[in-house]
């Protein structure tokens, strides 16, 4: 059975990955943390909730609300989790990266 | 510790909530906090202050943004939606009354667009010239005691001393059309019309697009040739034209052209089409220089200006005037008065009708008039369907009721009704465009012009075709849905409320529709007998059996001899009565007319202008011209040579008492004297829009324009032969042309025969309209009665007495309609009428010929609702609720 695959961005792509590597912790500020230790990158946070937004709308992500701290003023965050749609995505994407990667002569990770 | 608890700065946040979406708002601001928190403890808090800025700027993004229709567009996306479901329902659940509704209008619309086209095309002949408001042609008028005369032709010098003299001209050229000429390539030899001499500057003046050669050249030296494609595809096939030569004879003189230059085809919107162009120098050293500067009389030449883009044209028109004073005094001895005045080249086509027009020109009022006529048949198309909507109106009041009583807003039924009515403009427009395609070749035929598909688009009138389209349907809808949405709930329910809505104005609209059926009817009828008239009319002349050949071209020395044993041999033949020849046949307008004509006895003051023909011999007799005074020309030129014939009108014009007392008389043609020597009936030389002419004959028995052959059997083919042959063999190198006197001489009524046949399919199509309307009317009338016909049967009416009964207050209408179509019958027909010196008078037939048709109409699109409602059951009709 063929599903429409919807593009994923690159940034989506890192956004997407990055929850999933926070399980259960990811909401907007520890995304946009994460992203900034690991990557160098520093999205704005309106860049990185709009992208939430489109992966929500693209059906990878879903979120639920939850955790209101008084750090926060006492209002709730937005936990994103990955669905099964979001797993195909990134291992489709992963594949065919090495794929390609691996077709070009000369060029190896481990230089 | 005590912690100061900092806010973010308000200022933005208020920005924040103020832009962003409900769902989101929360989450957002909760992130916003905390990042200012941490960066409070990280870094400053001014720092984290300008960051809280950047953070609500950078959310400002679409997917935070408030929807501000949200709610509202999407109902009213949902309402459209309903609206249109709805609409197309109630266009299926009468189809019969939505088609009639549908084709009505679409007939009124196509009929719209058609015109406009029309009129569109004839609008623009000669604006696709570069700067054609700069072009403008000269017109020579002249003043007689007896007449205005108008004429574009002017004598040659004018054109060039005029640029010499004045710099607002930046160029002139001078054209001089050529008749009937016969050219040759190799053994290819035709007779070819459409023939101009012009000047180098020809495609300075005008922008015909040259497709081979050099505009700027081609016609700078002797002897050279400009064909159109279609020419030269005649007399060289696939061969390069350019550098060949053409043969053509002119006086006598065989020439050769060389080809310079070819052109595309004139397309139908100039009114200068031409198919052949000489180098003007060849004329002007044919003619030793005259015409070039000849300055006075010969009058023949086209003169078309240049001007230097914004010159003040009435400034030059007075410098024009001096010029003329200067140059024609010689006129103003005589008592002439003459005027050189300027035309605009865009306004030649419909304003001009001059002398030596190089083409009919059209009609400015018939334009206009059509021009009204669209857009009134549009209106009527619209004020149909108005009147079967509200007509329908009662039907649906119990489903205004329900609808209001469910909460629904007049606004709300307003939009319903309309969306309907504009569904079915739409239908209907579309329905149009699609037979306006189809429709556009045949109207081409039938107005005999090349009128190009994209007519409406290109001349950018589309945008107000739409527009007009767009707003009718608007306003023909808007009527009656706020009829419809005024119902009141309670009394839809009301039984008795059975009123038909708007009656007045519905009568007053079938009223006009069929008057104006009534009108055209009538017209056609005229126009039809007007023409079968003119060519039933006994002419004073007799064209029956008449052959013409257009005589031979390569005259020389030997001609005489040849026309002699040629007229001989034909004789021979016994299905020849008769042979003449003439520098003019009865159909064709006469060229040569002198304007120093007198009878001898009158002062030279007071000339005349009278066309001349010169003829051989037994003209009088071929033709069956009658003799009323004095005898016909003798076969002996040397007896006859100064003598001469007049008509009826010329012995009254010329200032004699009667025909007798102008036998032997002197008449004085500017220098030359003539004897009459006989008077014969007037007759008619063109159609008969035209009164008697004043021709006069003189003799001359060698003239070889035409040669009129007067057969005496109708098996004309063996005479053709044998003609043919004996042609060939004493003129040969002339092609045998012929044809018959009788059609060429109705051909003249061409343009009223197309014009009926227009009026009479316009007839038609408002006949159609108005049935259509009827048509609808009518069953709703009857289906609203149909418990009255139940009840009046079972009383015991018969079918003939319900018929009556329903049928009763139309006509009552359609009988107002006659009446009141009789007096506008009775203008138009004389208007129209008086544009023929030879007329039907008006007769009754006109009045109740369109009358008895109109109301039979009415009945049979009655009948066919009335008839079957009569016929019903009345068990059915009184079950009916």
């Amino acid at each position: 059975m063929h599903m429409k695959f919807t593009q994923l961005g690159e940034f989506e792509e890192l956004v997407l990955l990055t929850i999933g590597v926070l399980q259960d912790q990811a909401y907007g500020v520890s995304i946009k943390e994460d992203l900034e230790r690991r990557t160098g990158r520093r999205p704005s946070i309106g860049a990185l909730h709009s992208a939430l937004s489109r992966l929500e709308k693209k059906g990878f992500i879903k979120s639920h609300l939850g955790g209101a701290t008084s750090e926060r003023g006492g209002r709730r965050k937005r936990f994103y989790t990955m669905t099964s749609a979001g797993e195909g995505a990134l291992i489709k994407s992963y594949q065919l990266r090495t794929e390609l990667f691996r077709l070009i002569p000369n060029l190896s990770p481990d230089r | 510790m005590k912690k100061q608890s900092h806010h973010p700065p308000r200022f933005a946040q208020q920005f924040l909530r103020w832009f962003c979406q409900e769902e989101h708002l929360e989450v957002l601001l909760g992130d916003l906090e905390e990042l200012f928190q941490q960066r409070i403890k990280n870094q400053s808090v001014s720092k984290a202050r300008w960051a809280y800025f950047g953070d609500v700027l950078s959310l400002f993004r679409p997917f935070a943004i408030k929807k501000i229709k949200s709610p509202n567009i999407q109902k009213q996306r949902d309402m459209l939606w309903n609206n249109l479901k709805i609409a197309w329902r109630n266009l299926l659940k009468n189809r019969l009354q939505s088609g009639i509704n549908i084709i009505g209008l679409s007939i009124g619309v196509v009929v719209f667009l058609l015109l406009l086209q029309y009129v569109q095309f004839e609008k623009s002949y000669d604006i696709w010239h570069q700067d054609h408001e700069d072009i403008y042609r000269l017109r020579f008028d002249r003043i007689y005691e007896d007449k205005h005369d108008k004429s574009a032709g002017i004598t040659p010098f004018v054109g060039p001393y005029l640029q010499a003299e004045f710099p607002e001209i930046l160029a002139y050229t001078k054209l001089w059309s050529v008749d009937n000429s016969i050219i040759k390539y190799k053994d290819k030899t035709f007779r070819q019309d459409g023939i101009y001499y012009a000047d180098s500057s020809f495609f300075k003046v005008f922008s015909y697009p040259v497709i081979q050669g050099d505009p700027s050249t081609c016609l700078n030296d002797l002897n050279t040739v400009v064909l159109t494609t279609s020419t030269a595809k005649k007399y060289f096939g696939k061969e390069d034209p350019i550098g060949k030569s053409i043969q053509y004879n002119s006086n006598g003189t065989l020439r050769e052209y060389v080809v310079t230059a070819i052109t595309a085809d004139c397309p139908d919107n100039t009114h200068l089409k031409f198919e052949m162009l000489f180098s003007f120098k060849t004329l002007v050293q044919a003619t030793d220089g005259r015409a070039h500067d000849f300055t006075y009389g010969w009058n023949a030449f086209l003169t078309y200006l240049r001007f230097q883009p914004q010159t003040n044209i009435s400034a030059f028109e007075k410098k024009l005037e001096n010029f003329t004073s200067t140059h024609y005094a010689r006129l103003k001895e005589q008592n002439v008065t003459a005027h050189l005045l300027l035309q605009p080249l865009s306004t030649i086509h419909l304003h001009s009708n001059l002398r030596f027009e190089p083409e009919t020109n059209g009609n400015y009022r018939l334009v206009n008039f059509l021009y009204i006529l669209a857009f009134c048949i549009l209106g009527v198309g619209w004020f149909n369907y108005i009147n079967l909507a509200t007509a329908k109106a009662t039907e649906r009041a119990k489903e205004v009721g329900i609808r209001k009583v469910n909460g629904a807003q007049r606004m709300d039924l307003i939009r319903q009704f309309l969306t309907e009515s504009l569904v079915l403009n739409g239908i209907s427009i579309l329905l149009a465009i699609a037979l306006l395609g189809f429709l556009h070749p045949l109207f081409n035929g039938l107005v005999e012009k090349e009128i190009p598909a994209s007519m409406l688009l290109v001349s950018g009138h589309w945008k107000l075709i739409i527009t007009v389209l767009f707003l009718g349907a608007l306003l023909a809808g808007l009527y009656p849905a706020i009829v419809l949405a005024s119902f009141s709930p309670v009394s839809a329910f009301n039984d008795q409320w059975q009123r038909i809505h708007g009656l007045s104005l519905r009568n007053v609209l079938v009223i006009f529709q069929f008057a104006a059926s009534a009108i055209l009817i009538a017209g056609t009828l005229v126009v039809s007998k007007q023409i079968n008239y003119m060519r039933d009319q006994d002419l004073g002349v007799n064209l029956d059996r008449v052959l013409v050949l257009n005589g031979p071209d390569f005259i020389d020395s030997t001609y005489t001899t040849r026309f002699e044993s040629f007229k001989q041999d034909i004789q021979q033949g016994k299905e020849i009565s008769n042979i003449t020849n003439a520098t003019n046949i009865p159909g064709r307008e006469i060229a040569w007319v002198n304007n120093g004509v007198r009878w001898a006895k009158k002062p030279e003051t007071e000339p005349n202008s009278v066309p001349f023909v010169a003829v051989g011999d037994h003209f009088f007799e071929t033709f069956d011209l009658d003799l009323i005074a004095g005898r016909y020309f003798a076969n002996d030129f040397g007896l006859d040579s100064n003598k001469i014939i007049l008509t009826e009108t010329t012995v009254k014009k010329l200032g004699f008492a009667n025909p007798e007392s102008a036998i032997s008389e002197q008449i004085i043609n500017s220098d030359e004297v003539y004897e009459v020597i006989g008077v014969i009936e007037d007759f008619n030389q063109q159609a008969l829009n035209f009164e008697y002419l004043p021709v006069t004959f003189v003799y001359f028995p060698n003239v070889s324009n035409y040669y009129a052959i007067k057969l005496n059997t109708d098996n004309y083919q063996s005479a053709l032969s044998r003609l043919e042959q004996q042609w060939d063999a004493h003129f040969p190198g002339n092609p045998f042309d012929y044809f018959f006197l009788d059609e060429f001489f109705n051909r003249q009524y061409e343009a009223d025969q197309r014009f009926g046949k227009v009026f009479g399919i316009f007839s038609i199509l408002a006949i159609l309209i108005a049935v259509m309307g009827l048509f609808g009317l009518s069953t709703l009338v009857i289906t609203r009665r149909t418990k009255e016909i139940g009840i009046r049967k079972v009383l015991g009416a018969s079918i003939w007495n319900l018929l009556v009964h329903l049928s009763k207050d139309y006509l009552k209408l359609i009988v107002l309609a006659s009446v009141l179509a009789c007096p506008l019958i009775f203008y138009l027909s004389n208007l129209w009428l008086n544009n023929y010196a030879f007329r039907i008078d008006i007769n009754w037939w006109m009045f109740v010929i369109p009358a008895l048709s109109i109301t039979l109409i009415a009945l049979i699109t009655m009948a066919f609702r009335s008839i079957k409602a009569a016929r019903a059951n009345p068990v059915e009709a009184l079950k009916y609720e």
